[in-house]
């Protein structure tokens, strides 16, 4: 699969719609993460979980929903709600491979979330839908040699006898 | 699909390691975790019956530290190998890099070997990999439990499996032995994927610069592979 390359004035614009949301939610945090499992970015409060396996178990999670929802007979599914007794998630898919995760606890409810991410979701799809009309044209390699040259020692440092 | 992220300085690879049921995937999982530092790999997650097999996933990753100014992750998936579990397999091979597929040594396992290669041509296909990245997938075999009795020859397994002569490894993962080989040759390939891409994209007119030349020897893959799946 071709690689993806995110720049750092890809995120302001995602920036702005994700704190947005935190702040019209009062939500705890919002992360973006990719179909394939991996975290993009996260806004707000994060530090107490691990949130490498948070973004493995949310895309995980989100795509075995899909696959329910295709036995159902649904052409795709909406969102995924996490219902926990003091903190709740809610996902919904942007972009078509990207899952926007909203975490918010008593201070939200499920419907402002809902509805909030849904606007969120709606700006934020023609974002990366732009992002991935880069893909494959960006300048995503100088250097890429050699990163996979060092990485490769590394690999054998680590596993090596 | 590598994920370079220039905020986080962070690149991830996702690695899924398929084969049939009991073939010994979680086995290479739980051996790495045993034999990793622990600040070089994450918490070792799995999603488990209460027989230990494989309801969903197991998921480790592993964190090569900074390299060009970059934290380089590989995140290792393993699929449910029970025959009924086929969407949930799917479903963990969204946006891989590369595959290492665990094949069974005993003489009975001979065709859920095949089996399981088919299942993942058809789910490869299925999820819309164009041939040419299908083509260019990493690919690494791993021919597990050489202890058994009786054990299928590993020209048997080759000429079953890997006519294509991808890297391949004999192992015993419920010793350790051949596990840390098999990654290390994935990630190799991973990288040199990565690397052969914009070297690729360097020497394309209109293509972007790259870093130069880096190992570009493309992945040798089972026959079905750019071709008919299931085969």
């Amino acid at each position: 699969m071709p690689q993806w390359t995110l720049f750092e004035n890809d995120f302001r614009a995602i920036d702005q719609v994700l704190d947005a949301l935190l702040e019209k939610t009062n939500a705890l945090s919002v992360h973006l993460i990719d179909r394939s499992g991996q975290l993009i970015t996260t806004s707000g409060r994060s530090a107490d979980f691990d949130a490498t396996a948070f973004a493995s178990l949310v895309a995980a999670d989100f795509t075995a929903n899909a696959e329910v929802s295709q036995l159902l007979g649904e052409p795709s599914i909406e969102a995924v709600v996490n219902e926990g007794k003091s903190r709740s998630v809610y996902s919904c898919l942007l972009a078509d491979r990207v899952i926007m995760c909203t975490v918010f606890d008593r201070r939200s409810t499920l419907g402002l979330v809902r509805l909030r991410a849904g606007r969120a979701a709606k700006q934020l799809d023609s974002v990366f839908k732009k992002l991935f009309e880069k893909v494959g044209l960006v300048e995503a390699g100088r250097g890429t040699s050699d990163f996979a040259a060092a990485a490769g020692r590394e690999v054998d440092a680590l596993f090596g006898d | 699909m590598a994920l370079i992220n220039h905020r986080a300085r962070e690149i991830h690879f996702k690695i899924v390691y398929y084969g049939p049921g009991l073939c010994g995937k979680t086995t290479n999982l739980k051996r790495l975790h045993d034999r990793l530092p622990a600040e070089r790999r994450g918490r070792l997650i799995s999603i488990a019956t209460d027989h230990e097999r494989t309801l969903f996933f197991d998921f480790l990753p592993i964190d090569l530290g900074e390299i060009g100014g970059f934290t380089t992750r590989f995140h290792l998936y393993t699929v449910p190998g029970q025959v009924y579990y086929r969407l949930s397999r799917r479903a963990v091979l969204q946006g891989l890099d590369g595959i290492v597929f665990v094949a069974d040594s005993h003489p009975a396992r001979e065709e859920a070997n095949r089996e399981s290669l088919a299942d993942l041509g058809t789910h490869l296909v299925t999820l819309g990999l164009p041939p040419e990245q299908l083509r260019r997938l990493p690919w690494v075999f791993q021919y597990n439990k050489r202890d058994v009795p009786a054990a299928v020859p590993v020209e048997r397994l080759r000429a079953a499996l890997n006519p294509g002569r991808a890297p391949e490894f004999e192992s015993v993962a419920s010793e350790g032995r051949g596990v840390a080989e098999t990654l290390r040759a994935i990630c190799k390939a991973v990288l040199a994927r990565l690397a052969s891409e914009n070297a690729t994209r360097e020497s394309a007119p209109g293509g972007t610069p790259a870093g130069g030349p880096g190992a570009t020897e493309p992945s040798r893959q089972p026959a079905w592979a750019g071709a008919a799946p299931g085969a």
